[in-house]
């Protein structure tokens, strides 16, 4: 596609993605009591085995995909899928190299694709020619121009350098996760990493998240997604996307900024006192002067975030002083001025222990007055590291979950994330949810419990407990076969690989998963989107589902083919079912493809037509 | 020439239309349209995205400190040779000029003005701030619906025969928080475009397949979904002629005012009715874009209220926007993110006529956060009187949770 076609329409898009897709969330749905089909019995076909394993632990077959698993054995194809390592994934990292915002981190991408309003249209120049005559130091516009140009600066904008706008960056992540989900054969490891990234969900368009969300997904969802739970659990809890998405790097001990002030009231003096010194040396002008003072200022910045925020007076973020910023002074009713619960509280409620995990409000507190201080260092504004600040902890004596926890310093965190871990809500709770992803909306409790057993043994081995499942009656129970609705990006993704697409995971599929309901990386809501299907069944992102079917099916959607008519000589509505379903469908499903035929020959137009409406059956949303 | 295509083109889709009324399976003999719907009473929610500056919008004009907070942006006192200044209310409070079209219904006591009212939770993210009113429990995020779902969950007239996803309409492009949750409703981002792709013809064969199913997961959704389509369809192939020589503004705002206007007439049930309008984020150039942003606003509800006639005695429009605005002007002609703001509710049967809330005032100290309007009334007390008052809802406590209103505004009879 002509490159600038692209950006105009990838720019309309985004305006209607972020302004529509933002504010809104998962999607209504119906409450549903399951309800089993009566069986003949009550095992599985070895055909139905072996979709019943392309559709759970991955997004479905692509042609040649069932005869594979065939060849292979079930329990083979099983073992090698939770040893991602051991499948060569060339093809698809291939098809990768061209978004190059991949490769780059924080830093780059916030000065290769700035913030509109840092872009230069114009302003610098009108700023470099201005008649200093003319200049009126009043004006505001002035001031916000000269901050701007600052923080530009401070970036290294260059303005040959900018590629784009930060939604470009929002696109190319999206398409990495579709693209890796369509082509890569570590089916389970894509999987595992969409579950842990709504797990540990993190909103793009948070702050200046949309430029930290790259790396949170490549560098600390990705290689922790069949590991170790607790290793992935401790690199998002210093991963300053989630730091900043549940605003713990505000969180300041209550008692702090007395300290703090202190300090500063210490560092005045001492900037004073050299002033004076170097004054009576009768050596300086007031330039220089101005140098001696200022670096030391500097220097501290660069370690100190809660200095950075208030001595820069342009930056985007509050400053995490609650004198100073009202915000956070509000927040913890007054008590607590200066802490900041909402990463203590999700950490519990969604991370590890489960809502109903036996934590009281008592302990939200004193978790975050443990996690104070886990902050970030920011470089160039709009990327950060993690960084411990002991001047915002609190290193008083907290008790957690019964526990006194004294430390002290960043171990204190580090102390609670090892409790939380070695709780058994943990283990049931992540349990509950890894059976409730591959199993049943209504996890059989009996393999809850074993999961639960394996991740207590194994310190939280996630392959382990995925073997567990895999390997248990109930996964291949009858009863939950089929029972599951897929997620608007199951639905898309294995609609993809169904059709032997032919795809750039282009704007149009990014655009249906925002339609669906489910725009990547845009979940504001800390809880991730859902694996049940009350969160995803509803009246509009049906329709949305069965015009995706259609669309694609029809050759209607832009950089994408379906290859499976071109493949596959289909002679009758049996072998187009066998090609898109592979499986059993329901009489009316059957006599709605007779219907559309009306008795004519399956031309090839009408074979996309049927296999429109089969991608649109009740069969094709279940998996 | 134009009359006679115009004529074509709707005989046409007139003749489509009865087609697919014959063409009915028998699953779907139903009714929405045929089932005499009682008079039913209805709530229009307009949602001002980006956080409204309310204080130009109901301007305190009698509050010295807001002439002096903001020196070029403040609305003149009411004066009649000024054209741009406030349109007087009570004689402390007047409306922006570019709401003129609101004036008559305020004399007709049928528009309420809540002042300094909104979401009390302190946050001056527009993501959050929305999200708190939308889900109805500010200051808890992890809230799974929005509160007009919980509504239409509890306040379930169960002998109703008729769709259920047709009872909360949403007009957008993406379904507003507000309406997620369990109980089936609909969004379209406009009637007309609420159609599967290959129109009638694709969708009968849908029917087939979604309305024999034995599936319980994902078929109900897929009948109601077709049903609603349907219904939809044969609202859609008609043209709306709106009533009392209504003319709906231009844009998108209006043209959404219209179809609500439209599904409301259609007698097909609604209950809740849901659209909102952006650009309220005024940082910079707010005057011009403020003027044009109000009048949009207010000719399409004013239009939306002569459309709506009588049928006015039925319906109660609510306004709401994330938060207010700085009082104190900005660097760059415009205002920044605030705490309070005002609501409009409008209806045949609001006591109307009266700017409603304590007013905190606008001296520094009596500032929020000594920069914003301090909050008098939080926005779950304005809707919980709408809902329990006019919509007849009986138990709020499952609607918004943990809430109990200090006090009743008595914006509405009975």
């Amino acid at each position: 596609m002509n490159k600038y076609f692209y950006n105009q329409l990838s720019k309309v898009f985004l305006v209607i993605l972020i302004a529509t897709a933002l504010i809104t969330n998962p999607l209504p749905s119906y409450s549903i009591e399951k309800k089993s089909f009566s069986n003949h019995n009550n095992s599985l076909s070895q055909d139905e085995k072996i979709l019943h394993v392309l559709n759970r632990l991955g997004y479905g077959a692509r042609p040649g995909d069932v005869e594979k698993v065939r060849r292979l054995g079930i329990e083979k194809y099983i073992e090698l899928q939770l040893n991602p390592e051991k499948i060569d994934d060339q093809a698809v990292e291939a098809r990768l190299k061209s978004l190059n915002t991949l490769s780059m981190d924080s830093q780059e991408l916030a000065r290769v694709y700035p913030q509109p309003k840092l872009v230069n249209d114009g302003k610098k120049a009108k700023l470099d020619n201005l008649d200093p005559n003319s200049i009126d130091k009043n004006d505001k516009k002035l001031e916000k121009l000269e901050k701007l140009e600052k923080k530009r600066d401070r970036l290294g904008i260059n303005e040959d350098e900018i590629m784009g706008r930060p939604g470009e960056i929002l696109i190319q992540l999206s398409q990495q996760q579709i693209l890796r989900s369509v082509y890569s054969d570590r089916q389970l490891y894509e999987v595992m990493v969409d579950f842990w990234t709504n797990h540990f969900n993190v909103f793009w368009a948070k702050q200046f998240n949309k430029y930290l969300l790259t790396e949170y997904i490549q560098d600390t969802i990705r290689p922790n997604a069949m590991g170790n739970f607790g290793e992935l659990l401790k690199a998002t809890a210093h991963s300053p996307a989630m730091l900043v998405y549940l605003d713990n790097w505000l969180s300041v001990d209550p008692n702090a900024s007395q300290k703090l002030q202190e300090q500063r009231q210490q560092l005045k003096e001492r900037i004073q006192e050299l002033r004076e010194r170097r004054a009576s040396q009768g050596a300086l002008n007031n330039k220089s002067k101005r140098q001696v003072a200022e670096p030391r200022l500097g220097n501290r910045r660069n370690q100190n975030p809660m200095l950075n925020s208030n001595n820069l007076p342009n930056t985007q973020m509050p400053s995490p002083l609650p004198e100073e910023n009202p915000k956070i002074a509000n927040q913890g009713k007054n008590k607590n001025r200066g802490l900041n619960e909402n990463y203590a509280r999700e950490l519990m409620e969604l991370h590890t222990l489960g809502v109903d995990g036996g934590y009281t409000q008592k302990d939200v507190t004193e978790v975050a007055r443990c996690l104070t201080g886990w902050t970030i260092k920011r470089k160039g504004d709009e990327s950060a590291e993690f960084s411990f600040n002991e001047r915002m902890h609190d290193n008083g004596e907290k008790t957690v979950l019964g526990q006194k926890i004294s430390v002290g310093g960043q171990q204190d965190g580090e102390k609670v994330l090892d409790l939380l871990l070695k709780h058994p809500s943990t283990a049931r709770f992540i349990a509950t949810k890894l059976t409730r992803r591959f199993v049943s909306d209504n996890p059989p409790k009996a393999l809850v419990e074993k999961v639960a057993a394996s991740f207590t043994k194994t310190g939280g081995d996630i392959k382990s407990m995925l073997r567990i499942i895999f390997t248990s009656s109930e996964f291949f129970d009858k009863e939950n076969y089929q029972n599951k609705v897929k997620s608007p990006l199951g639905l898309v993704v294995s609609a993809l690989r169904t059709v032997d697409a032919e795809t750039n995971a282009g704007l149009q599929i990014i655009g249906a998963l925002n339609k669906m309901g489910q725009p990547l990386f845009l979940c504001q809501p800390p809880t991730g989107y859902g694996d049940t299907a009350d969160k995803w069944v509803n009246t509009a992102s049906l329709v949305e589902r069965l015009n995706f079917g259609i669309a694609l099916s029809e050759g209607k959607i832009i950089g994408t083919t379906s290859n499976i008519l071109r493949n596959n000589s289909v002679n009758s509505v049996d072998q187009l079912i066998e090609l898109v379903i592979r499986g059993k469908v329901e009489d009316p499903t059957r006599r709605a493809l007779e219907q559309e035929l009306n008795g004519q020959s399956l031309t090839s137009d009408k074979s996309s037509k049927l296999m429109g409406l089969l991608l649109g059956s009740p069969e094709f949303q279940k998996m | 020439m134009i009359t006679r295509r115009f004529f074509l083109k709707s005989g046409a889709l007139a003749i489509a239309g009865l087609g697919a009324s014959l063409a009915i399976p028998s699953f779907l003999e139903q009714t929405a349209l045929a089932a005499n719907q009682n008079s039913k009473k209805i709530m229009i929610v307009i949602f001002q995205r980006g956080a409204a500056d309310g204080l130009n919008i109901v301007v305190p004009f009698g509050d010295a400190a807001y002439y002096k907070a903001r020196p070029t942006l403040a609305i003149a006192k009411p004066s009649p040779s000024d054209e741009q200044s406030a349109i007087d209310l009570d004689g402390f409070f007047g409306l922006h000029p570019a709401l003129k079209p609101f004036k008559p219904i305020y004399e007709a006591k049928e528009l309420a003005i809540i002042h300094a009212a909104g979401s009390p939770d302190s946050t001056r993210s527009h993501f959050d701030a929305q999200d708190y009113m939308e889900i109805g429990t500010p200051g808890i995020k992890t809230t799974a619906d929005g509160w007009l779902n919980r509504y239409l969950q509890v306040h379930k007239d169960v002998n109703k025969d008729q769709l259920a996803a047709l009872r909360g309409i949403a007009i957008g492009n993406k379904q507003p928080r507000v309406l997620a949750g369990t109980t089936p409703s609909l969004t379209v981002a406009s009637l007309n475009s609420f159609e599967v792709r290959g129109g009638t013809k694709t969708s009968s064969a849908f029917e087939t397949m979604y309305g024999k199913s034995l599936d319980d997961i994902i078929a109900p959704a897929g009948v109601e979904a077709l049903e609603a389509m349907r219904t939809i369809r044969k609202i859609r192939s008609s043209i709306y002629l709106p009533s009392n020589n209504a003319i709906y503004p231009n844009g998108q705002f209006g043209n959404s005012l219209k179809q609500i206007a439209q599904l409301i007439k259609a007698n097909i049930g609604l209950e809740i009715a849901f659209t909102d309008i952006g650009g309220w984020d005024t940082h910079t150039g707010q005057k011009p874009r403020l003027n044009q942003l109000l009048k949009e606003f207010s000719s399409g509800l004013a239009v939306l209220y002569q459309d709506l006639g009588n049928k006015m005695q039925e319906v109660v429009i609510v306004t709401m926007s994330e938060f207010g605005r700085t009082v104190r002007e900005n660097g760059t002609a415009g205002t920044d993110h605030g705490h309070a703001n005002c609501m409009f509710v409008m209806g045949g049967g609001v006591k109307g006529g009266q700017v409603y809330g304590k007013w905190p005032g606008l001296e520094r100290e009596q500032l929020y956060e000594a920069r914003d309007l301090a909050l008098t009334t939080d926005f779950r007390t304005v809707y919980s009187e709408v809902i329990s008052k006019h919509c007849g809802a009986k138990d709020l406590t499952k609607i918004f949770p943990n809430f109990q209103a200090k006090t009743s505004l008595s914006i509405l009879d009975t």
